[in-house]
């Protein structure tokens, strides 16, 4: 029972919680119905409603003395055939729409028991139409019709359910409420049981409809403009807008209202339409008029024209007009209070305006659209497609019709493939939550099942890898029109650049960028962006480390793209895929890089990535887009030769930790693990011989060949959390980035293997499995162990193993940081790292308190086998 | 579920019926099972009958047990709030 309600008695509340009663039961059982039940019993209702149409008809016009009955059997026609034909093939039970392609699927749940207020100008229709709807979609319908049409809706009610039932329905799935009001249909709007209202009524029992705190479906007023523009067809126009708006007397609230007409055509018009059996009201006639159909103090029409015939209007008003008159044509100069006629008006008078320009045309079409009618319908006749858009943009309103009648047209399924309805939704500006035809589909909830999807994956690298030693003789092949090689000035010095001129084809126009050997801030990219279109360059070499090829690319991208905005382009994404921001596409020129590292750390010779400094705010920004790759990288062991014992270390085990990171990483795929497999095994195995036999050129070879072949690796796996705190250590106390990685790389080595407190969210993932992975480098690296624990930990040491072996700093604490320092430090290094993406794709997410404690542990130094315990939790 | 329950075989073509006879089963205050094993679908004349069993029940302090509830019957259940005035009893 709804909360009681004091207007009424006890026998009438038991008799619409009675209704409501047998419709909860009828409900629930409907929901064990199959599609070919519901389809069956649809159409059982439909024949026995086109057996009725006319009787109906004839007891609505009986009944509400609104209309034509020739008209009102087309409706109930129209709600029958026209409807039946929209739902007849649609699925509606169980799944009703998937799509495959995207592991969704749609499933059609009933909503229940439904309050359905029908209105006295479409009252059988309407019923009939919500019938159909009702059990297409497995509902149970409680009927509250307008108190001045509820025989005939009571008697359309008994029509369909007694059709439905002898076919199958369950009993009590229709109800129609006997004698209705206001107070009853309060009192049903807050029942309990009434799960949603769909309200086609007056803008009263709409409002209260939505008032309820159900569910609702509404339909707003109309006042539908017309604008009849210059290149209009005129003879059809006038015959649509007559067809429409005498349809049924005027009662269907899509109807014409005010017909805007180009001057230029405004004369043909109105003769047309008085030679069609339309009286065109004098002044004097249509101040009459607008006094006696309209109330001048609500600017409501008066209740006593609606549904009225043309000449039954001209006699209250007391206008002398033809006999044949079907259309009383008002002649206003412009909308508002003064211009009573302005307004809906549901019979067959229709106001017209002479507009003087386009302009003026569709202006006085939105005031007409504003003036009550927001959101329902309006309609324009023209050929010219550029006016139609205007119209269709300048308008509110849910339907616009183009070139046919407004009322038929919005009725959806005769003159356009509209869905059919008798429920126009009017969208917020009608105070509706929708601006759709209402039909089935209104009466169901859908059930969103979505399946698991994996992510399509890449690997993408340079299209061309040149190795070993003398690779640098491949830049022979290269042609160019002109070439500037990037480099910085002692790599000029020991005569690199040198060694690449000599290899670079004869007359090749070259010219030699020498930048810092530091990080590229703005400020060198465009210089290296001017020297590239004083040389016309369609060829860049970049030799040197990390930073000059990260120049290079960033150089390249400027030269291109000259409006690219760097700092734009550097904006955060969590997937590559989806990032708001997009690198430009370049103008059609072509530009080789050709990247030649001189380190054997960063691999930014193949990779996506540039790490650009803002000196303004002092910080660091990285770039990465596949654009910025280079064409061609040479990996020539003759340029890393000399390379310092520190820096060996130093890009050694940045090389070790890309390659651990992506074999981890939630992107990493089985073709990123076996260049981040094989490049483990190389750093593991030629880094220390590297580090402590400069001059051995196979060890230089393979440590040069590990740091690309890792880069392949993480350039489509990415990093994970230890590259996010060397970051913020690095930055905070100028350690270098490798060295940086080393402090940190055992201590997230046991806390990946960890049970993580948090999982990363990754489709691609089917299983934690990064302790496996561990121990699957463990096995690669013939470490021994047994069990998967004991794996990791021989990883775990072998790695604190080879950082002393290259002479790495084994905790913070040893690079002269104090204690208090660096406590101090800690929440802005957290805050740091948290920022830095490299920690997106780290298997385990990490907390923030976990951060701080991983750097707290790096700063100590210990043995990491020393200190795996209550952070990390147990083991996996 | 007590040994002197009383068990009621449900007729799927008709299942209001024996809804109705356990009304006179209960009435005592004892146990009535209704077997659902064979229906497959709940009529609304069973759903009505299910109802005033419930209320019947719970004013002489009997129990409903309902066995063999299909899954689209246990639905229809749970839409009326029927199942929480019976004991629902799992195979």
């Amino acid at each position: 029972m709804a909360q009681n309600h004091a207007e009424l008695d006890r026998d009438r509340i038991e008799y619409l919680d009675g209704l409501v009663g047998q419709a909860g039961i009828a409900a629930a059982v409907f929901t064990q119905y199959t599609q070919e039940d519901v389809d069956r019993i649809v159409k059982a209702i439909v024949l026995a409603g086109l057996e009725q149409a006319q009787a109906l008809a004839q007891l609505a016009i009986e009944e509400t003395r609104l209309g034509l009955f020739e008209d009102k059997v087309i409706k109930n026609m129209v709600a029958l055939e026209f409807v039946y034909d929209y739902v007849r093939d649609k699925p509606s039970v169980g799944v009703i729409r998937e799509y495959p392609e995207r592991g969704l699927a749609e499933v059609a749940e009933p909503v229940g028991v439904i309050l359905s207020l029908t209105p006295v100008t479409n009252p059988t229709s309407t019923v009939l139409f919500k019938c159909i709807m009702a059990i297409k979609t497995r509902n149970a319908v409680v009927f509250a019709a307008h108190p001045k049409a509820w025989r005939c809706c009571q008697e359309t009610v008994r029509i369909m359910y007694e059709a439905a039932v002898k076919h199958g329905a369950p009993e009590g799935v229709f109800g129609c409420v006997e004698a209705p009001t206001i107070p009853d249909n309060v009192y049903l709007m807050h029942h309990p049981e009434i799960r949603l209202i769909d309200a086609t009524g007056g803008p009263g029992a709409v409002k209260a409809a939505y008032s309820s705190g159900k569910p609702a479906l509404g339909v707003g007023a109309g006042n539908t403009p017309v604008y009849l523009e210059k290149t209009a067809q005129v003879d059809m126009a006038v015959v649509d807008i007559i067809t429409s708006k005498t349809f049924d007397n005027g009662t269907i609230c899509a109807s014409e209202q005010t017909v805007v007409i180009d001057d230029e055509i405004y004369d043909v018009v109105l003769e047309k339409f008085a030679e069609l059996g339309s009286h065109i009201c004098s002044e004097q006639e249509t101040a009459t008029l607008g006094r006696v159909v309209i109330n001048a103090e609500t600017g409501a029409m008066q209740p006593m024209a609606v549904g009225q015939k043309a000449l039954d209007i001209a006699r209250f008003c007391g206008l002398r007009v033809a006999a044949e008159t079907k259309l009383l044509i008002a002649p206003i100069a412009g909308v508002g209070r003064e211009y009573p006629l302005s307004v809906e008006k549901l019979f067959p008078v229709l106001a017209v305006y002479r507009a003087k320009s386009t302009e003026e045309a569709l202006r006085v079409c939105i005031d007409v659209n504003h003036a009550g009618g927001l959101g329902h319908t309006a309609v324009i006749f023209s050929r010219n497609e550029e006016i139609i858009g205007q119209f269709s943009e300048a308008i509110n309103a849910g339907r616009i019709i183009v070139n046919s009648p407004g009322s038929i047209g919005a009725l959806g399924g005769v003159y356009n493939d509209m869905v059919p309805t008798f429920s126009f939704g009017c969208g917020t500006g009608g105070g509706n939550s929708t601006t759709d035809n209402v039909n089935m589909y209104h009466y169901l909830n859908l059930k969103r099942v979505a399946r698991r999807t994996q992510a399509h994956m890449w690997f993408r690298i340079p299209n061309q890898i040149y190795f070993n030693r003398n690779a640098v003789e491949n830049l022979r092949q290269f042609a160019s029109r002109s070439t500037v090689i990037v480099t910085n000035p002692q790599l000029e010095q020991m005569g690199h650049v040198e060694l690449v001129r000599r290899a670079i084809p004869a007359n090749t126009p070259i010219r030699v960028l020498s930048i810092p050997d530091a990080e590229p801030e703005l400020r060198v990219v465009l210089e290296g962006v001017e020297a590239l279109r004083m040389q016309e360059a369609d060829q860049i070499i970049a030799l040197g480390g990390g930073s000059v090829i990260d120049a290079a690319k960033l150089m390249k991208l400027m030269y291109l793209c000259p409006e690219a905005d760097l700092e734009e382009l550097a904006a955060p994404f969590l997937d590559i895929r989806k990032r708001v921001v997009r690198f430009p596409a370049g103008n059609g020129k072509t530009v080789r890089l050709i990247a030649i590292p001189t380190t054997s750390g960063t691999g930014s010779e193949v990779t996506p990535f540039a790490v650009l400094i803002d000196r303004a705010r002092g910080r660091k920004v990285t770039l990465a887009d596949y654009s910025l790759s280079p064409d061609v990288a040479i990996v020539d062991p003759q340029f890393v030769m000399s390379m310092p014992k520190r820096l060996t270390a130093d890009t050694g085990i940045d090389c070790l930790t890309h390659a651990l990171e992506a074999g981890v990483s939630i992107h990493a795929s089985p073709y990123t693990d076996t260049n981040a497999m094989q490049a483990i095994r190389m750093a593991f195995q030629y880094l220390p011989v590297a580090y402590e036999k400069p001059m051995d050129e196979a060890a230089r070879s393979m440590m040069h060949n590990a740091a690309c072949i890792a880069a392949m690796a993480f350039s489509n796996a990415s990093v994970g959390v230890n590259h996010a705190l060397a970051h913020a250590v690095g930055a905070r106390f100028g350690i270098s980035h490798g060295r940086a990685n080393g402090l940190m790389l055992p201590h997230v080595l046991a806390y990946n293997a960890a049970v993580p407190a948090k999982f990363m969210p990754s489709p691609n993932q089917r299983a934690y499995t990064a302790h496996k992975k561990y121990a699957m480098v463990a096995d690669l690296l013939g470490l021994g162990g047994e069990t998967i624990a004991e794996k990791v930990d021989k990883l775990v040491a072998a790695t604190e193993e080879l950082l002393e072996r290259v002479e790495m700093p084994r905790s913070i604490r040893e690079m002269g940081i104090g204690e208090e320092e660096f406590e101090r430090a800690i929440p802005e290094l957290v805050k740091y790292a948290f920022d830095d993406p490299s920690w997106r794709s780290n298997p385990r997410m990490p907390l923030v308190s976990e951060l701080a404690e991983l750097l707290r542990k790096a700063y100590r130094g210990r043995r990491v086998r020393e200190t795996v315990g209550a952070m990390e939790g147990a083991r996996v | 579920m007590t040994s002197h329950a009383e068990r009621v075989e449900l007729d799927p073509e008709c299942p209001a019926r024996g809804v109705r006879e356990a009304a006179e089963k209960v009435k005592g205050g004892g146990e009535v099972v209704l077997e659902f094993g064979g229906v497959l679908r709940m009529d609304a004349a069973a759903a009505k009958a299910l109802e005033e069993l419930a209320g019947v029940a719970e004013g002489c302090e009997g129990r409903i047990v309902l066995r063999g509830v299909k899954i689209g019957i246990y639905r229809v259940l749970k839409q009326l709030r029927l199942e929480r005035r019976v004991t629902i009893v799992c195979e």
